[in-house]
């Protein structure tokens, strides 16, 4: 009787532990095929079927992004969104989000009302061009920067965690004589340190992915943040658009990039945003959960 | 998702317009006075453009050929450049915005937005300007002038463009056809037997069946459908009507064609799902015998194959014809793309920048955009520009100075760099045959909203069932059912109303 339950669990264990490995195979497989095809030779890419272990590798692919001068411009672009813009919103968002949570602020139900308004209407795209464009900074980085320093989502997230740090510690710290500053810096921020990294990974993840905006304000090619750079070089304009445009724009000359070249573009847009995960991740554990349960 | 989240936004994006657009119209005529740009008649003409560019790199106002652009013409250039892939979204932008370059390319004449502003007469009319110049009003661009016609007069510079040797169109293996003894496939039945040779008979000789013999995909089969109702574009004309093709027998009869090319193995089994780069690379490859391009990939996807198979020979075919013996090629509007000039633009400046595009409209200036100075960019041999070294330094060739103006010749779509000799000539051979062949197009640059409106959706349900049908997760009678409803549908019918309306208003302005 014992002994058939063992069984029974060793089974389950096994089966369970079996399909949870072909799961997340299933989830590394895509990102290992991508590797692994950015460094496989282009001709070999298109004569054989499936490739799981290059016959030729060839750094070809690399070559050609990393050869290029505006590559190099971009990256630095883009670096200077994910710290900059990250330091920015996180000093602009956190501060909002203290100053509404503290109870004896005067209008804080008003200016409440004033940020739910900002998500729940937006006003589009044209008014936003037409403010970036009259305070001249099409063709300025900042245009990448100021337009999307904060968002209210984010302000009323950050609040949820201020709240639920208890008023008797900020009059402790006031009793101990900290001005109103330090209690920010010096009690605040540190003990909220987990929804600091939290949202400074979101908004650096914004600020890498920075696209839709660069491709509207960025006239000038070497402000070209990375993904619009890379978007330039490797999206075939043929498909795009489509209908009557998409018939003439086929008999464009220009030469399709190849698979491998896109793969690797993917590699080199993707590795170094992931490579903060892992030093950011203890972190960011306890800091998703940021508003998810209220004590 | 992306692209469902890009389609939403732009509907949306499009509902803003409408608010914005009176607002940008005022704000922008009272910026207009302000300007004067009749300066000194000696000092260059300072003049704003936008434009597509092709290219990866972009140049700028320290480029030679720009600055003998300037220098020949005596302006000073201020050149935007779009990259093609992202243009349309920011030209609406601009255009909703009201910040308008003194000159503004938009890529279609037929662009919702810009019809209104046209109506609305933002945009100097310049048909009273164009004969005062020698080379805009040349015979080469006569073609041109009269289609880019907007309620018969011209509201803009339109970018020349060939209207033969573009359009996606069968390239077919030649080595494989000569290997198995075929000739080139004139009538559908024998283009079926083609492909079906390709996949039964071995042609690349591995003694394997791995033969793709069309890499085709929902999009690049779109030519099956002009060959049998014999027009190109969505329009018939019936009884002096326009009517839309997708609910014409023929439509139903390009189906099962397709379908049975399907059936019998001769696409690619992820039809359904391929994207057009992925049948490029089938065809890269060397294990396919063909797939729809326009004529210059004889050479910018045939060299690619010569990659792998060396003696590769892939050739363009000349025309289909359908049972009632219609010949169909495709062919295009003769131009891509037009220039407007805003009227906060004075007077004596319309005539300079007019100036500019005459001088690049001509030989000299044609020339120039696109091979360079002669001397150092390119070395006349016999009759034919070699490229120099600096060629490439100066960034000569596709793209940049070239997309501002296009070169007025059949090269455009016909040629590509380092093409030999024989594959041109092939191809110029082909493309004058190709231009014996009028295949009607009705509905080609009508304006109607309505077809904007819902066009797109009917068009596409259409499509969607008619890939499940090839593919075999639906029915014909389904399909059958599905047109049977659109020919009662009274959108499709308004759509078809309009769109004759239109028709006939062009005839008459012509």
């Amino acid at each position: 009787m014992e002994l058939s339950l063992t069984w029974k669990d060793r089974l389950f264990s096994l089966s369970n532990g079996g399909l949870l490995i072909l799961f997340s195979l299933a989830m590394v497989f895509p990102i290992y095929y991508t590797i692994v095809l950015s460094f496989t030779d282009p001709t070999e890419y298109y004569t054989r079927d499936l490739i799981l272990w290059p016959h030729h590798w060839s750094l070809d692919a690399y070559r050609y992004l990393l050869g290029n001068g505006l590559f190099v411009n971009s990256v630095l672009i883009s670096l200077f969104l994910a710290t900059v813009g990250t330091l920015l919103s996180l000093l602009v968002t956190g501060g909002l989000a203290y100053a509404i949570s503290v109870r004896r602020l005067r209008f804080r139900r008003t200016m409440m009302v004033m940020i739910l308004i900002t998500f729940l209407f937006t006003p589009g795209l044209v008014p936003l061009y037409m403010v970036v464009r009259n305070l001249g900074l099409i063709d300025s980085v900042w245009s990448l920067i100021l337009p999307s320093l904060t968002s209210g989502w984010y302000v009323l997230l950050m609040k949820g965690f201020f709240d639920s740090i208890p008023d008797s510690l900020e009059e402790a710290a006031r009793i101990d004589g900290c001005t109103e500053i330090s209690v920010f810096w010096r009690i605040i921020i540190p003990l909220s340190l987990p929804a600091v990294v939290a949202f400074g990974l979101f908004f650096a993840v914004g600020y890498w992915n920075t696209y839709f905006n660069a491709i509207m304000f960025i006239n000038e090619q070497n402000k070209w943040p990375l993904q619009v750079l890379l978007q330039n070089m490797l999206v075939d304009p043929t498909t795009m658009g489509g209908g009557e445009n998409a018939n003439i724009s086929v008999t464009m000359n220009r030469q399709m990039p190849t698979e491998t070249l896109k793969m690797a573009a993917v590699v080199i847009a993707t590795v170094p945003i992931m490579l903060v995960y892992p030093f950011l991740q203890k972190h960011f554990a306890k800091g998703a959960m940021v508003g998810s349960v209220k004590e | 998702m992306k692209r469902q989240a890009e389609q939403s936004a732009r509907q949306w994006f499009i509902k803003t317009l409408v608010v914005a657009v009176g607002t940008s119209l005022l704000l922008s005529a009272c910026g207009g006075g302000g300007k004067s740009g009749s300066a000194d008649s000696s000092a260059p003409t300072k003049i704003q453009m936008q434009t597509l560019n092709y290219a990866t790199e972009f140049i700028d106002n320290t480029n030679p050929i720009w600055k003998e652009f300037e220098k020949r013409t005596n302006t000073q250039l201020d050149i935007t450049w779009l990259s093609p892939t992202t243009s349309e979204e920011k030209i609406n932008v601009m255009l909703a915005s009201g910040d308008l370059p003194e000159v503004t390319f938009v890529e279609s004449l037929l662009n919702p937005q810009l019809q209104k502003m046209i109506g609305q007469g933002v945009f100097w009319d310049l048909t009273p300007f164009i004969k005062d110049y020698p080379n805009l009003s040349q015979p080469a661009l006569a073609e041109m002038w009269t289609d880019s016609k907007v309620d018969g007069k011209n509201y803009s510079i339109p970018r020349y463009y060939p209207s033969y040797g573009g359009g996606a169109f069968p390239i077919l293996r030649k080595d494989w056809m000569d290997k198995l003894g075929l000739q080139t496939p004139t009538t559908m039945d024998q283009f079926f037997d083609v492909l079906k040779a390709f996949k039964e008979k071995d042609p690349n000789g591995n003694g394997q069946a791995d033969e793709i013999p069309y890499a085709a995909n929902s999009d690049t089969m779109g030519f099956v459908y002009g060959v049998f109702n014999g027009v190109q574009g969505a329009w018939k004309l019936k009884d002096d009507k326009l009517v839309p093709t997708i609910t014409e027998e023929a439509s139903r009869d390009a189906l099962l064609w397709i379908k049975k090319a399907y059936d019998a193995g001769l696409f690619p089994k992820d039809f359904a799902i391929l994207k057009y780069s992925q049948t490029v690379d089938l065809i890269r490859g060397g294990k396919s015998g063909g797939t729809s391009q326009s004529m210059n990939h004889a050479w910018v996807t045939g060299s690619k194959i010569r990659e792998v198979v060396p003696t590769a020979d892939y050739m363009p075919i000349t025309y289909l014809q359908n049972a009632e013996g219609e010949k169909y090629t495709p062919s295009g509007s003769p131009y891509y793309g037009v220039y407007l000039i805003p009227k906060k633009v004075p007077e004596a400046k319309v005539k300079k920048i007019l100036e500019f595009f005459d001088y690049a409209y001509g030989k000299e200036g044609n020339e120039l955009a696109t091979y360079g100075i002669e001397g150092v960019d390119y070395t006349v041999e016999n009759g034919r520009k070699i490229p120099t070294p600096q060629a490439a330094k100066d960034q000569v060739g596709d793209g940049n100075m070239n997309n501002l103006i296009h070169l007025i010749s059949d090269d455009m779509s016909i040629g590509a760099v380092g093409m030999p000799d024989d594959v041109y000539n092939r191809n110029v051979e082909i493309v004058n045959e190709r231009k014996q062949i009028k295949t009607p197009n009705p509905g080609n640059e009508l304006y109607s909203e309505a077809y904007n409106k819902y066009y797109p959706e009917i068009s596409k349900k259409v499509s969607d069932m008619r890939t499940k049908v090839i593919i075999g997760k639906d029915t014909i009678e389904n399909y059958d059912k599905l047109i049977e409803q659109l020919r009662s549908d009274p959108t499709l019918k308004q759509v078809a109303d309009e769109m004759t309306e239109a028709y006939h208003k062009k005839m008459e302005s012509k």
